[in-house]
């Protein structure tokens, strides 16, 4: 194979999986170099394996690729054992389909997924050639633009950046595309007057070199500065109006090696309704806005016909509080049985998990059924909006044994605002209780026993949540209630997994950070932080020195409560939902009050302003 | 029209090298599941679609001469089920024929190899062939040592644009088969240097009796 003139057969034989360093599958968009008036190289910064499973990624490709005279590329994060010999060979980071270096592309695209896969950012700009701050790229390196819930509070990586897209990407990338093509067409094309025009004539860019970031004394912002009065005081995210009719690719790059979800996904709708307190997607997608069960469908039915899958996922925050599922359902019941596909559903939620469902949904293959409590007593999961009781939980895993499933995988989290001791083995006993109800099914097979997982995540204060404000557990306190845990797990049908604190706390740090992250971010890619997300790549020690050398006190952004009226690093973004109401919703927290989900009443979460279909805003 | 027991002959070249032969196979897979191959499933709780395939190439070698049997539940006609197929599947891909299977797939014996090596000449290749063609390789046992010189039946060397080309036929059956690779490795160790480019071409497989398979 031919990359940059140089031939890398030899290099390819020496690495794990080449088939990931290839391109060339089935379904990938080739176009012809010369016609086109803009090259896209899309980064997804991990590995082939994930970003490929990533169905925001696949929507975005077609939705450019669409465009006559714009090409997309995808690009992925090699392997390490890659980057060794890409170094060693001088051979620089480079899109699959045309496998031409992305520093000769004209934009430059990574989605910023979770805030772990910063450090793969810069990790991946270094591979290809491109100078990693923003102030050091003269004109002829590419544009670089991020998207992805992370940048919600891009702050952190706002220095790598020129510019970032908040909010769906499907209208608004063609139209920074046109724009870029507009200018280099008609002469009035350079870096920082094109720059200016994204953020002055587009809705919902956020060019952060255009914003003076004023600190106090103490370290806290006091004030986010425009350097010129077009320029917008806060950037509104952009939201697909009418999502039933928005974009949807109808064929889609079969990998030909396995990925992480090889098979079609359903997108159903945006948003959720259901406002858990410390749930970051519930908030930043929001307002609800569903597909009709004809055209889920209908694309279904297109999608199969293209990639011959034999399994589709239908895709949502909270699947079970689609309004149409049983339409839905029976719909693609009438021709999925006969062509030997199964439907899935991600993690249901307790309250709506019948029996009605599992006859529709049940396959074979789904070993086992995850549920998700998140707190341990029911004062906690009043505080985090659950709105689920140990009855529902209950009577929803007497139905998955009920019909033969031995396993039931639980989530909880750690560390929630108010959380107590007495929440903690709040876990231990409710999942004692779902053993029990094993036991208590009079028509279960003698001699089988049940294994009921708990995995327990540590909680992480998200921006645009009610709980941003909040504090994380201290590490040793984390680890003390993991501990503590452990101690009350005495049943040897329960299986007890926890997330590391470290790693919680380095991405609680990356969550809430400001733009004074860059700093330690450059020197934990100095130090050759990468692949944070993967646990045999993840050092923490080497992340504290990377903050302590870049005079970055960890703590100050993870474990200081912040004080309401502060200036938080993400007020820049608007996403939608009013600061009034998270306020409101911290409150009730903090009193166990719950609040009714969109279905029941409309909370005034302010996400409606923003208009388009949307499912269940009063007064649309 | 073909019906019953049913041949498949494909090619797999340029970079699709790379690909290994459980990622091949699910290629194939989707490819005839979308083009509407009548395959027979396995009975069972799992049913999975009945394919059969040649011995499996090594990652880095190219083949014009790759073979799939498959049991067809109903007859199609070859021509246009191969266009359909063809046209489900990446360009380095292709079916090239579809007809009734012949003699079985295990009965492959040889098979015709073609290297070419840019950046070795012909005096050099033909003196390290010549050599001792002993490799280590892992078994089951732990390490052994293999003599390919018992496993190579016939070849030639001559000089090309592209560089020095070996064209030989040697071992590719169930019970006696040389890895591509490892030849070059033997080669390598009597050059005393590493060959950093080169390709690898299956072209032509045989049964026992030196008749061409097919």
């Amino acid at each position: 194979m031919i990359v940059n003139g140089k031939n890398i057969d030899g290099v390819l034989k020496k690495v794990l999986k080449p088939g990931r360093y290839i391109g060339g599958e089935f379904g990938q968009i080739v176009k012809n170099k010369e016609d086109m008036k803009a090259r896209w190289a899309f980064c997804f910064p991990d590995t082939y394996e994930i970003g490929m499973s990533n169905l925001g990624m696949r929507i975005l490709y077609g939705a450019l690729n669409k465009e006559a005279d714009i090409w997309c590329e995808r690009c992925f994060a090699p392997w390490p054992d890659m980057a060794e010999q890409m170094k060693k060979h001088d051979i620089p980071l480079y899109a699959l389909e045309s496998r031409d270096p992305i520093r000769n592309f004209d934009i430059v695209g990574f989605t910023l997924q979770y805030e772990l896969c910063f450090s793969n950012v810069l990790y991946m700009m270094d591979l290809a050639g491109i100078p990693l701050k923003a102030s050091e790229r003269g004109e002829d390196y590419p544009i670089i633009i991020g998207g992805g819930p992370a940048t919600y509070n891009a702050e952190p990586v706002a220095d790598f950046f020129d510019v970032f897209s908040i909010g769906e990407g499907e209208e608004a990338l063609v139209e920074f595309t046109r724009l870029y093509m507009e200018m280099k067409e008609n002469g009035t094309y350079n870096k920082k007057d094109f720059l200016f025009a994204v953020a002055t004539k587009l809705k919902g860019f956020y060019v952060p070199s255009l914003y003076d970031v004023i600190y106090n004394e103490d370290g806290t912002i006091k004030a986010y500065q425009p350097i010129h009065p077009d320029v917008p005081k806060q950037v509104t995210k952009r939201i697909i109006e009418d999502f039933d009719k928005s974009y949807f690719p109808d064929k889609m790059v079969m990998p030909f090696i396995e990925t992480v979800h090889d098979r079609i996904m359903l997108e159903v709708f945006r948003g959720c309704i259901r406002g858990c307190r410390f749930c970051q997607a519930c908030m930043v997608y929001r307002p609800v806005r569903e597909k009709t069960s004809e055209t889920l469908n209908a694309q279904a039915q297109c999608l199969h016909q293209h990639t011959g899958y034999d399994e589709i996922s239908l895709t949502a925050l909270s699947i079970s509080d689609y309004t149409e599922l049983p339409d839905l359902t029976d719909l693609l019941l009438k021709w999925t049985d006969e062509k030997r596909v199964s439907l899935s559903l991600p993690s249901q939620r307790v309250d709506a998990f019948t029996k009605e469902l599992m006859e529709r949904v049940s396959s074979v293959r789904q070993s086992g059924i995850t549920f998700a409590p998140e707190a341990g007593t029911q004062r906690l999961r009043d505080a985090i909006n659950k709105n689920v009781d140990e009855e529902d939980l209950l009577r929803a895993c007497g139905v998955a044994f009920s019909f033969g499933k031995d396993s039931v995988k639980l989530y909880f989290m750690s560390g929630l605002p108010t959380e107590t001791d007495e929440d903690i083995i709040g876990i231990a006993e409710l999942t004692k209780k779902v053993v029990d109800k094993y036991y208590a099914n009079p028509e279960r097979k003698k001699g089988k026993h049940p294994q009921v997982t708990i995995s327990v995540s540590c909680f992480i204060p998200k921006p645009f949540t009610p709980f941003q404000w909040d504090k994380q557990d201290s590490m040793e306190e984390l680890q003390r209630k993991q501990a503590l845990l452990k101690e009350h797990i005495t049943d040897r049908h329960i299986r007890y997994t926890w997330h590391n604190a470290k790693v919680s706390h380095v991405e609680a740090v990356l969550a809430k950070g400001n733009r004074k992250l860059s700093e330690a971010l450059l020197a934990a890619h100095k130090a050759g932080r990468m692949f944070d997300a993967w646990d045999e790549y993840f050092d923490y020690d080497a992340w504290l020195s990377a903050f302590s050398e870049a005079g970055i006190d960890p703590k100050f952004f993870a474990e200081r409560e912040i004080p309401e009226d502060e200036v938080l690093p993400w007020d820049i973004i608007d996403c939608g939902v009013d600061r009034r109401f998270l306020l409101r919703e911290r409150k009730k927290a903090y009193e166990s009050n719950t609040t009714p989900c969109c279905k029941d009443a409309c909370a005034g979460c302010g996400a409606n302003k923003m208009g388009g279909n949307c499912t269940w805003c009063p007064g649309k | 029209m073909v019906s019953g027991q049913v041949r498949i002959k494909f090619y797999k070249i340029g970079d699709l090298k790379f690909i290994s032969h459980l990622d091949l196979c699910r290629t194939l897979r989707g490819a005839f599941g979308r083009a509407g191959v009548p395959i027979k499933y396995s009975e069972g709780f799992n049913p999975h679609p009945k394919m059969v395939f040649t011995q499996p190439l090594s990652i880095g070698v190219e083949s014009i001469s790759e073979y799939v049997d498959i049991p067809f539940t109903e007859e199609r006609d070859p021509e246009a089920l191969k266009a359909a197929i063809n046209a489900e599947l990446p360009s380095l891909l292709r079916v090239v024929e579809i007809y009734p299977r012949g003699k079985e797939l295990h009965e492959v014996v040889t098979a015709d190899y073609r290297f070419t090596f840019a950046d070795c000449a012909k005096e050099e290749l033909e003196t390290a062939l010549s050599g001792n063609l002993e490799i280590e390789k892992k078994s089951k046992k732990g390490m052994i040592t293999v003599d390919l010189k018992e496993k190579l039946r016939s070849y030639t060397v001559f000089e090309t644009e592209k560089g020095a080309v070996l064209c030989i036929r040697m071992d590719a059956g169930q019970t006696s088969f040389v890895n591509p690779e490892h030849l070059v490795k033997a080669i390598e160790a009597n050059l005393k240097r590493e060959l950093a480019e080169y390709t690898i071409m299956k072209e032509t497989c045989y049964l026992a009796d030196g008749t061409v398979f097919r």
